[in-house]
């Protein structure tokens, strides 16, 4: 068998060319303009993946949005802290960073819906994106001290001789282990560890005259444990490898991992001391990765799908457009439906959602957001629009059936293009990445 | 600073040819047009300006400094300049030229595909704008063979989304649809009524002034089914506010006939006028939309200090509360009752719809003024003026209800308190104290120094630029309520500043007498324009990052639009907006004073 891990080899068959150099932009950040697919065929996947995983500041257009977001949360305005972060998103030159910040939120799922503070879920937010791609060890101990979080989980009323267990349990059956991995009483003595672990105005308090500082026993480890004890007990076990790696694998490779990959993944994970910046560089370079089985496998999230349409058509998205869009094709940023973050996949798409996709996509090709004739005429495609966009958006791989349908589209010039590139952006190729 | 750059406007166009009423040009819209503007003589609009754009670049300002800076304004302007010299004439010429001496501008309700719109210009020098038009349309690669169409018998061409475009008798007709090219030349051609032959055009347009520089006539009676669409009860409104705001003048358009407006121009300021006549009288469910001043202190809200802007409202709640069932719908209904419910649990058993509103007279007032903000306070963001909530007792009203009246304040602050102790936030200090004699309830934050955004600063290391700037607090700390009664006005106020403000202005204002304008039941909306910009000025980063973010604009982009906004805003003085009802319908009039020097 085959090591799942091993480096992708280009072959004639399945060559390195603007397929596979999009299939890895878009599953390590979000849909990719023209020039980014062309500089990744060019520059080949080596380079492609160290440009995903590097720590340079942002671009400047990045920075002076980034710029915003303390005021924002001073005005504790959710719904407009949303809309900066979706176009911090579309003009993030790091996107893989800003794509692993977004799946931190949905597995560290908090909601502003209960700890109503725009300024904490930007201090979470902070702390997502800081420790995006460092030691899992790193984000686990940030998240265990976040304000969000505790007032999330409650952790102001973990208290000792009264331990509440939300943070505890969600820490292992969420964030680090999965079910099945711990039992009652690792909860109950893990919950005493982190007694007293609470938030004052924003900043992380240890009282320790909450805290429980009496022997436990958690996961078969005995002490005098705290809260950073338990997170690193947390990570020193085996389940621990195995739930992080199916998490990654669900997100940049399929739905559905095969077990041999989830271990293959899950030693690399423990290996390696769990550092997501190398784990990744290993998991985009592998076979694995590039294999066809798993080229649009996954369903777009709907910050995919817009984020995706931005990025790569280059249209101009008001904010607040983006966050009342993305909200209404069910994923409200800052808000996810419950501690297990979205469901995603097949979740994200029934009749309604797929409605508002439809209209998201109808005003992303308004002549006032999107000009097909300056993108058409800086990359020479003006004979060929249809085909150019096809290209851009489907990878060149665009259905007999729906190649004639752009075709057979009336009318002339850019209203025409506007019209295929809706068609496109609607077609159930399109919401697969 | 050179002075009356708005004057030269004012003062050039008050010697425009005065409206006749009886118009020419729209003689050729037909008789189902819903709507008509009308502008006299627009190519004489130009010179005043013409003057004042010069006297902006001049003086560079920096209005003119942004234009000259922007690239798309530029080249529009390099084409303009082109096409102007290849007529052999300045731009200003050729703009006279192609605006004319009259235009007129019909719609009328479409057939499914939105209004049909069409736009008459009379050409006064027909060969020179014939000759720009040329250019323009060979620039524009509209006069190619394959554009041109004929429409009763005239040849047209055709623009982008179904607009035609037409020259005939030295006029220019431009329309959004082939059906409404054909109205207007048919109706031009006779083959149609005009909308000029109508008894309701005719009657409208009578009472447009001599002197007025454009009119909109709306024909109310074709419009009445629109005003229905999408209503669960007709007649009826949803939201108990707007409805108690607004149902006057929703049954007043339902009831006319059709309504008229006009544009003057007065040494000072532009003067838009609107009459809305009546079929009938007001009935008696909707009598509470009016209510004439009670006896009262006589004092202007102008007078106050940082004065901002002020909304006047006749309004009889009381009655409006009793005829809720006619004025709103039945979910309507059921808000109104909720919140007189929740209201009436306030007053400790009071019933506010039947013992407490009947002792409000009118009218109510929502007086706004800037705030003061000390150097040992954080500033909310964004800055917010202050407000109060102004309304009379009547004179027959039980001493007994003052009292209730700020037990009944004091139980909302509470309220409001508990809630933000639930949140976590810092809560009010609830105080009591006497100003010019007069009791006042107010409040100030418990603790200023822990107000700060709950944000651990070290945090946010990447958006942490602005570290070194002052506290920032979020926008409820704009917001310090205080109540007070003084002498008849009952006053709820969200600063004790404006509070106090008021108190000595109404101690020191006169008995106010029947027949005193402001003792008339009229709506008044009155806006001091430079206090606004000084505001707005105030909250320039706020506009700006909320510009960035709707508009998807760089810093720099975003600050130069701001910049512009505010400059333009910084031409109009203010905004006075006085609504009279009428037996049978409304008639009201907005000023906009320009500002004579800078």
């Amino acid at each position: 068998m085959p090591d799942p891990l091993r480096p992708f080899e280009p072959t004639a068959t399945h060559p390195w060319d603007r397929r596979a150099a999009a299939h890895l932009l878009r599953r390590a950040g979000f849909a990719p303009d023209e020039s980014s697919i062309r500089r990744a065929v060019e520059e080949g996947v080596d380079a492609t993946i160290e440009r995903l995983l590097s720590d340079e500041p942002d671009c400047a257009a990045h920075r002076e949005l980034d710029d915003l977001g303390k005021a924002l949360a001073v005005r504790n305005d959710i719904d407009r802290l949303r809309g900066w972060w979706l176009l911090r998103m579309c003009r993030t030159e790091r996107p893989l960073r800003a794509r692993m910040a977004l799946l931190w939120h949905d597995h560290f799922a908090t909601s502003n819906t209960k700890v109503a503070s725009a300024a904490l879920m930007l201090q979470q937010l902070r702390t997502l994106e800081r420790h995006a791609l460092a030691p899992f060890e790193q984000m686990l101990l940030a998240v265990a001290r976040d304000p969000a979080m505790i007032v999330w989980l409650d952790g102001n009323l973990n208290i000792k001789g009264r331990p509440n267990e939300n943070f505890a349990r969600e820490l292992f059956e969420l964030f680090s282990l999965g079910e099945g991995n711990y039992t009652e009483d690792d909860i109950r003595e893990a919950a005493r560890a982190f007694t007293g672990w609470h938030q004052r105005r924003g900043r992380h308090r240890f009282v320790p005259g909450n805290h429980d500082d009496g022997g436990k026993t958690v996961l078969g480890t005995t002490g005098r444990l705290n809260g950073d004890d338990v997170v690193r007990i947390a990570l020193r076990q085996p389940a621990c490898g195995r739930f992080l790696a199916d998490r990654l694998l669900r997100e940049f490779v399929t739905p559905a991992p095969d077990p041999e990959l989830r271990t293959a993944l899950a030693a690399t994970l423990r290996r390696g001391d769990y550092d997501l910046a190398a784990t990744l560089r290993v998991l985009l370079r592998s076979a694995a990765f590039h294999d066809p089985r798993h080229y649009r496998a996954r369903i777009k999230s709907p910050v995919e799908f817009a984020v995706g349409i931005v990025r790569s058509l280059g249209v101009r998205a008001a904010a607040d457009e983006l966050s009342s869009a993305t909200s209404q094709m069910g994923q409200r940023l800052f808000e996810p439906p419950s501690v297990e973050g979205w469901k995603g996949h097949r979740a994200w798409l029934n009749s309604a959602t797929m409605l508002v996709r439809m209209n998201a996509a109808t005003t992303a090709v308004e002549p006032q957001r999107f000009d097909p004739d300056a993108l058409l005429a800086e990359h020479a495609a003006s004979e060929d629009p249809a085909g150019f966009f096809g290209n851009l958006l489907l990878d060149g791989v665009v259905p007999a059936a729906l190649r004639a349908e752009l075709d057979g589209i009336g009318g002339a010039g850019a209203d025409r293009t506007r019209r295929q590139v809706r068609l496109l952006l609607t077609a159930p190729e399109y919401q697969l990445c | 600073m050179r002075a009356a750059t708005a004057i030269p406007l004012v003062i050039s166009l008050l010697a425009l040819a005065p409206a006749t009423g009886q118009s020419r040009v729209a003689d050729w819209l037909p008789d189902r047009c819903a709507g008509v503007i009308q502008v006299y003589e627009p190519g004489r609009l130009l010179a005043p300006i013409r003057t004042w754009i010069e006297q902006q670049v001049e003086d560079q300002t920096m209005l003119a400094r942004q234009i000259e800076a922007n690239q798309e304004l530029t080249q529009a302007r390099i084409v303009a300049l082109g096409l102007a010299a290849s007529a052999g004439v300045d731009i200003w010429e050729a703009l006279a030229a192609l605006l004319g001496d009259e235009i007129a501008l019909g719609i009328a309700p479409g057939s499914g595909k939105g209004p049909a719109v069409g736009l008459i210009v009379r050409w006064e020098n027909k060969a020179l704008a014939e000759r720009l038009l040329d250019a323009i349309l060979a620039l524009a690669q509209v006069s190619r063979t394959e554009r041109t169409t004929t429409i009763a018998d005239q040849q047209c061409y055709r623009l982008e989304n179904d607009g035609h475009l037409c020259r005939v008798d030295g006029h220019l007709v431009i329309a959004n649809s082939r059906e409404a090219m054909l109205a207007i030349l048919e109706t031009r051609a006779g083959q149609r009524t005009p909308i000029t032959r109508g008894e309701r055009f005719r009657a409208g347009l009578q009472q447009v002034p001599g002197d007025a520089v454009a009119s909109l006539y709306t024909d109310l009676v074709r419009l009445r089914p629109l005003l229905d669409r999408g209503r669960d009860e007709p007649g009826k409104l949803r939201e108990a506010f707007p409805a108690f705001l607004f149902g006057g003048w929703d049954w007043a358009l339902r009831h006319s006939p059709g309504g008229v407006a006009w544009a003057r121009l007065t040494d000072d300021a532009l003067v838009l006028e609107a009459h809305l006549p009546g079929e009938t009288p007001r009935p008696a469910t909707h009598v509470g939309f009016t209510q004439p001043g009670s006896p009262q202190r006589v004092w202007q809200a102008r007078d106050l200090p940082r004065y901002l802007a002020e909304l006047r409202i006749a309004r009889d709640w009381s009655a409006l509360f009793r005829e809720r069932e006619a004025l709103l719908t039945l979910s309507g209904v059921s808000d109104a009752n909720n919140f007189a419910t929740t209201v009436s649990n306030l007053f400790g058993g009071l019933d506010f719809v039947n013992e407490v509103l009947p002792h409000i007279g009118g009218p109510t007032r929502l007086v706004i003024a800037d705030q003061l903000w000390p150097a040992d306070q954080p500033i909310p963001v964004p800055r917010l003026p202050a407000f109060a909530l102004v309304a009379p007792l009547k004179p027959d009203a039980p001493q007994s209800l003052r009292a209730r009246l700020f037990s009944a304040g004091q139980m909302a602050l509470s309220l409001i308190n508990f809630d933000a102790a639930q949140k976590g936030e810092v809560a009010y200090l609830l105080d009591i104290d006497r100003h010019a004699d007069t009791r006042m309830v107010f409040t100030t934050f418990a603790d200023y120094s822990e107000a700060g955004m709950q944000m651990d600063p070290v945090a946010d290391t990447t958006g942490g630029g602005d570290d070194d700037a002052p506290a920032e607090v979020s926008i409820r700390y704009n917001f310090r309520p205080a109540v007070t009664i003084v002498e008849d006005q009952v006053v709820i106020a969200t600063s004790d500043t404006l509070a106090r403000d008021i108190i000595d202005r109404v101690r020191a204002a006169p008995q106010g007498r029947p027949g005193d304008p402001d003792t008339r039941a009229d709506d008044v909306l009155d806006l001091d324009g430079q206090a606004l910009v000084r505001i707005l000025r105030a909250n320039h980063r706020e506009l700006v990052i909320n510009r960035m973010l709707e508009e998807d604009q760089s810093r720099a982009d975003a600050t130069r639009d701001i910049d512009i906004i505010l400059e333009l805003l910084d031409q109009v003085a203010g905004l006075n907006l006085r609504v009279r009802a009428l037996a049978d319908g409304y008639r009201g009039t907005l000023s906009l004073p320009l500002r004579s020097a800078r």
